[in-house]
């Protein structure tokens, strides 16, 4: 009788066991990337005086968005690996704000592929990824004066021969007065950290 | 005698359970390649609602991401339906998509996506052909679902 009600219960476990929705089985590893490499904390980027140029044709320096917090994430259009994963990652710290501080904090996603993404390139991929907002800019730039911020940035980049990108995966927060604040190294990371961030700097405008 | 007449009532009982709570069909679609030739396989999956999908990544960083404006892409699954992303997916990972609706659900591999690593699935007999936006979505995407739909 004692072994009837144990394989009863024990069929009944296996029973049971249909609760099944989305699920991950995965473990948390990332793509290899370069590291990135060290910064200057209290050098603020806007001593680069170089020019860049938007996906609406605008220039700018990067002096002009001082006084409010910046996002910046370097890519390439072309990237069939981790690019898409990281623009959207820096979509996600965006969308972690509120409306109100979104329209307060600029996004520069800044292509160190500047043979081919030029502007017109980087417009459609702006409007391909419903990306085409105000705060954003694709941005392109002589290649020293990318190389030049990614340096200053910590993201290391180095072009491979079948035309694509060895890179670092790396959304940095710029402060109002263009020091970095805040680095989130690798993909699909938290960002509510980084968001928080933001939101305490724009209390504090 | 008594407990034969036990055993068999214990077992009509758990036969009767498991009818009502047996566990939807799992079915599997592997995500296969690491860049010109990433893709779904099958590419087309046709499940009945209350089915679960498993999408096992054999080699390769992917995702499994619907069409739909929350992944900043046009709507390509049933308006009833809630959209879903898997996030990154390494080789050896596994992510489970329970399916409740009936109609079709267009996906994508975001890294992947200009190439063409896009899939389909089919829930039920009785969805109604959706008549989703082809222009909006990049040719080689288009490419795959045309021809397997025609293989279909």
């Amino acid at each position: 009788m004692k072994k009837l009600i144990i394989l009863s219960m024990f069929l009944m476990g296996m029973f049971s066991q249909n609760a099944m929705t989305q699920h991950a089985d995965h473990t948390n590893h990332q793509q290899e990337a370069l590291k990135a490499g060290g910064i200057h904390p209290d050098h603020s980027l806007y001593h680069l005086d170089a020019v860049f140029t938007d996906h609406r044709n605008e220039t700018f320096q990067l002096e002009d968005f001082r006084d409010e917090p910046v996002i910046v994430v370097m890519f390439y259009g072309n990237c069939t690996e981790v690019c898409p994963i990281l623009i959207r990652d820096t979509w996600r710290l965006y969308g972690a704000l509120d409306e109100a501080l979104q329209q307060k904090t600029t996004v520069l996603a800044i292509s160190f592929d500047t043979e081919n993404d030029t502007p017109e390139v980087l417009k459609d991929y702006a409007e391909y990824e419903q990306l085409d907002l105000p705060k954003w800019h694709f941005v392109t730039a002589q290649h020293t004066n990318i190389r030049m911020l990614a340096t200053m940035l910590g993201v290391k980049y180095q072009q491979t021969s079948d035309g694509h990108f060895a890179h670092s995966n790396l959304i940095t927060v710029l402060d109002t007065n263009g020091n970095i604040t805040k680095r989130v190294e690798g993909l699909n990371q938290p960002m509510e950290e980084a968001a928080q961030i933001i939101e305490g700097m724009v209390k504090n405008l | 005698m008594k407990i034969r007449k036990i055993i068999l009532i214990i077992f009509g009982w758990l036969i009767s359970i498991s009818a009502i709570a047996a566990p939807p069909d799992t079915l599997v679609v592997k995500v296969m390649g690491t860049s010109d030739d990433a893709r779904f396989e099958p590419v087309i999956i046709q499940v009945q609602p209350g089915d679960v999908i498993r999408f096992e990544v054999v080699e390769g960083l992917h995702t499994v991401t619907a069409y739909h404006p929350d992944n900043r892409r046009p709507l390509r699954i049933p308006n009833s339906a809630s959209s879903f992303d898997s996030g990154m997916l390494n080789a050896g990972d596994r992510w489970s998509l329970l399916i409740e609706e009936q109609g079709v659900f267009d996906y994508f591999c975001l890294p992947h996506e200009k190439l063409g690593h896009a899939g389909r699935i089919i829930s039920g007999t009785e969805y109604i052909t959706p008549n989703y936006e082809d222009t909006l979505l990049p040719r080689a995407v288009l490419k795959t679902i045309k021809k397997a739909q025609e293989n279909f």
